[in-house]
C-alpha cells in the first residue's frame, strides 16, 4: 500500500475576495505520475506553488511526506524562475550548494551543445526549461511538481525532457504531477489525470480506465436523449458528441459507432464541458 | 524490436507491451533465455510509464512468459509447446477481431470464404 | 546562499566606498581650484549625508536583486526556512551598516567628536534607525521609489513619536505641559548628560522595535502572494506592537527622565 507522499486537506486559497482553491481534497501516492488539466487560470498552478511551499494556504493543510522534505520536492514552475543574470556555471553551483548535491549531472545539458558560460536570460525557453530540469533532478527529488513548460519545447528538447522524467521516475519511484495543456508524446504515460474546475477536482480516474469511460460519436443527426453525452461540439455539419460515462451495453442499444478517443481529446472534452455547465449556469 | 504503442487504442498501453512482446516472441525476434530490456530501457524507448512497462513484466512473469532472477533482469522462457500455443492464441484473437469487424459491414461467412478463395487464386499472392 | 548575499552586498558596499572617495576628491579639487585648503566641514556633512543614504539602500535592498532577476519564486524554493531567509538577507548588511559606522566614528574623532553637539547624537539615531526601519520596509513594495518614501515616512513618523515621548516624560516629570516643554534649555541640554542620554537611546531604541519584530513575525508568512496581502500582515502585527513599545518608551522616559529645579 502506498503512502501518500503528498496530500492536503480541505485546503482554500485565495486572496482579495476571489477564491481559487476550495477545501481541495487530494492525495497523491508514491512513484504516481498524474496531469492536472484544467481551463486557463483555474488554478494549476496555484496548486502546485502550495505543494512546493511557494504559497501558503489560507486554510487547510498539506501534509508532506518525510520523503518529500523541501530539498526532495523538485518544482518548475511555468515562469521558469531562476537569477536571469546568472552565468549557467553560477546557477548550477548555487543550486548543488543549496540543496546540498553531491554530483550534478550535466549530461542533459550537453546533449544541447551548451556552453556553462551563457547566461541564462540569454537561453531559449527550451534550454531554460531542460537547465531547470537538470537543476531539479539533481536533487534526486521524491516529487516532481511540473507546470505547463512542456508546450514551450522544441519536440527534440520536449523528448528529452520525457525521457529524463521516465527515467527519474523509474530509478527514484518519483511521482510526478505535471500540468499539461498539450499531451503529444505523453498520450499514454501518465496513470491519473485530475481536471480541475470552480476550486476542486471535478475529474480524478486512472487514465486507463478513462479510455473505456469515455467514447466519441460524429454524427450528423442530434443524438437520442439517453445517451449520456458530457460535451458537444455542434457547430458544422458534422457534430462531434463526447459520451461520458460510457457502458458497454450502449453499443447494442444503439447503433452508434463509438470512436476510441486519446487522452488529449478526452481533457478537451472535460474542460468543454465545464465550459458548456458555466455558460448554462 | 517492432513496437509501437497506439495512444488511441483503449487497449491499456501494458496489455499492448505484453501483446508487443509476444509478437517478438512469436517473429524469433526474442529467443528462450533472452534478456528482456529493462524497465528503464523500455519506458524510454516506448515513452511510457516505468509503472505501466513493470505491469507487463510482471504479468508475462505470472503467465509464464519470463523469470526474473534477481539482478540480472528478465530473461524470456518459451516452453516448447507454449510457443505454438501462443501463436493459436493470438490468430485466433486477430481472426475473430476480423470476423466481428466482417459481419458489422454486413459480409456473410460465405461471402468471406470467397473472398479467400478469390485471394488465393490471385497470381500476385504467391 | 551566504556567498551569495555577501557577495551582492560586498558590490554594493565598493560601490558605496568608491561613492564617498569621489566626493571626498571633488571636494578637495573644488577647494584647490579655488585655493582653500581642504574644508573639512563640507565633508563632514557630505559624509553624513552619504552615510544615511547608504543606511537606507542597504535596508530596503535585500530582495531587490532577486526581485529584479525574477528570482524570487525559485528563492522561495530553496531549503530553508523563511526565517533562516531573513537572516542571511540581514547579516552581510549589517556587517556593512556596522562598518560604515565604524569609518564615521574613525573620521569624526579625527576631527573631534563635539564638532556638531546634538546634531551628532540625533546623527547617530537617525543613521540606525534608517537602517531598521528600511529594513522592516524591504517587501513592501516591487517599486525601490514606493518603497524609498515609504520608510521616509515611516522614518518621519518614528521621529516624531520618540520626540513625543521624550517630551511626554520630561514634562511630566517637571509637572510642566507639554507645549512650553520645548522652551527649556534643560530639555536641550538633556542629551549632553549620561542620564539624558540613556534615556534617548533607550526609548529611539524601543521604538525601533515594532517595524523589525512585525517584519520578522509577517515574514513567516511571506510567499507570492500579491504585496499587499503581506503588508496588511505586516500592520496586522506592527500596530499592537507600536502600541505596546510606546506604553513602555513612555514609562521609560518617565521614570528615568531627571527633574530640573525651576526658578
Amino acid at each position: 500500500m502506498n503512502q501518500a507522499i503528498v496530500e492536503t486537506r480541505e485546503l482554500s486559497f485565495g486572496f482579495s475576495r476571489k477564491k481559487v482553491l476550495d477545501e481541495l481534497c487530494v492525495s497523491f501516492p508514491e512513484s504516481e505520475w498524474a496531469v492536472i488539466a484544467g481551463r486557463n487560470g483555474v488554478g494549476k498552478s496555484t496548486l502546485l506553488r502550495l505543494l512546493a511551499g511557494v504559497l501558503f494556504p489560507k486554510s487547510g493543510t498539506i501534509v508532506r511526506a518525510e520523503a518529500a522534505r523541501q530539498e526532495k520536492i523538485g518544482f518548475i514552475s511555468d515562469t521558469l524562475s531562476l537569477f536571469e543574470d546568472w552565468t549557467v556555471e553560477r546557477a548550477i553551483a548555487f543550486h548543488c550548494r543549496a540543496f546540498a548535491v553531491d554530483r550534478f549531472d550535466d549530461r542533459l545539458f550537453t546533449r544541447l551543445g551548451l556552453g556553462q558560460t551563457v547566461r541564462i536570460k540569454n537561453l531559449s525557453a527550451g534550454e531554460r526549461a531542460i537547465l531547470h530540469l537538470s537543476l531539479v533532478l539533481s536533487q534526486q527529488p521524491s516529487l516532481l511538481l511540473i507546470d505547463e513548460v512542456m508546450h514551450m519545447l522544441d519536440p527534440y528538447i520536449r523528448d528529452l525532457f520525457i525521457e529524463a522524467l521516465i527515467e527519474h521516475m523509474a530509478a527514484k519511484r518519483a511521482t510526478v504531477l505535471t500540468v499539461n495543456h498539450t499531451f503529444s508524446e505523453i498520450e499514454k504515460i501518465p496513470e491519473r489525470l485530475l481536471v480541475m474546475d470552480g476550486g476542486r477536482f471535478v475529474v480524478d480516474e486512472p487514465t486507463e480506465a478513462l479510455g473505456g469511460l469515455m467514447k466519441k460519436v460524429i454524427s450528423r443527426e442530434p443524438l437520442p436523449e439517453a445517451l449520456p453525452c458530457f460535451f458537444k461540439k455542434t457547430d458544422g455539419i458534422y457534430k462531434e458528441y463526447y459520451i461520458y460515462p460510457f457502458r458497454e451495453e450502449l453499443r447494442a442499444e444503439h447503433g452508434l459507432e463509438f470512436q476510441d478517443i486519446a487522452l488529449a481529446e478526452i481533457v478537451k472534452a472535460f474542460i468543454g464541458g465545464g465550459y458548456e455547465q458555466k455558460r448554462m449556469a | 524490436m517492432n513496437l509501437t504503442i497506439d495512444a488511441k487504442s483503449p487497449l491499456p498501453a501494458y496489455q499492448q507491451v505484453i501483446q508487443a512482446i509476444k509478437l517478438e516472441v512469436l517473429s524469433g525476434g526474442l529467443c528462450d533465455g533472452d534478456l528482456l530490456p529493462s524497465i528503464r530501457d523500455l519506458a524510454k524507448l516506448l515513452k511510457l510509464n516505468p509503472n505501466t512497462v513493470a505491469k507487463a513484466y510482471y504479468a508475462l512473469e505470472a503467465e509464464g512468459f519470463s523469470e526474473n532472477r534477481s539482478g540480472s533482469g528478465s530473461r524470456v522462457r518459451v516452453p516448447a509447446g507454449r510457443r505454438d500455443a501462443l501463436r493459436q492464441a493470438m490468430f485466433e484473437n486477430e481472426l475473430k477481431n476480423f470476423l466481428e469487424k466482417a459481419v458489422s459491414l454486413g459480409f456473410s461467412l460465405e461471402d468471406i470464404q470467397q473472398f479467400i478463395e478469390r485471394i488465393k487464386n490471385e497470381p500476385s499472392h504467391r | 546562499m551566504n556567498r551569495k548575499e555577501w557577495r551582492e552586498v560586498g558590490k554594493q558596499f565598493l560601490y558605496f566606498i568608491l561613492l564617498i572617495v569621489g566626493i571626498a576628491l571633488l571636494i578637495g579639487v573644488i577647494d584647490l581650484i579655488q585655493g582653500r585648503s581642504f574644508e573639512s566641514e563640507k565633508f563632514i556633512i557630505m559624509l553624513g549625508l552619504w552615510m544615511l543614504t547608504a543606511s537606507m539602500f542597504l535596508g530596503l535592498s535585500p530582495f531587490a536583486m532577486d526581485s529584479k532577476q525574477k528570482g524570487m519564486e525559485y528563492l522561495l524554493t530553496l531549503p530553508l526556512s523563511r526565517r533562516r531567509l531573513l537572516f542571511v538577507k540581514l547579516l552581510p548588511r549589517l556587517a556593512a551598516f556596522v562598518f560604515f559606522y565604524c569609518l564615521f566614528l574613525l573620521l569624526y574623532q579625527i576631527q573631534g567628536q563635539e564638532v556638531f553637539g546634538n546634531l551628532y547624537i540625533f546623527f547617530q539615531l537617525a543613521y540606525f534607525a534608517l537602517f531598521f526601519i528600511s529594513f522592516s520596509l524591504a517587501s513592501s513594495d516591487e517599486n525601490f521609489i514606493v518603497q524609498f518614501f515609504s520608510a521616509a515616512m515611516a522614518f518621519l513618523g518614528y521621529w516624531v513619536l520618540s520626540f513625543f515621548t521624550l517630551a511626554s516624560g520630561f514634562a511630566w516629570r517637571n509637572h510642566l505641559s507639554l507645549a512650553v516643554v520645548w522652551r527649556f534649555d534643560a530639555f536641550d541640554d538633556l542629551f549632553h548628560e549620561p542620564r539624558g542620554m540613556a534615556v534617548t537611546i533607550a526609548v529611539f531604541s524601543i521604538l525601533l522595535v515594532p517595524f523589525v519584530a512585525s517584519y520578522f513575525l509577517a515574514f513567516k508568512k511571506f510567499d507570492l502572494k500579491p504585496v499587499r496581502s503581506f503588508n496588511r500582515l505586516q500592520l496586522l502585527f506592527f500596530l499592537p506592537l507600536l502600541l505596546l513599545a510606546l506604553m513602555i518608551a513612555l514609562t521609560v522616559s518617565v521614570l528615568m527622565q531627571k527633574t530640573f529645579m525651576l526658578n
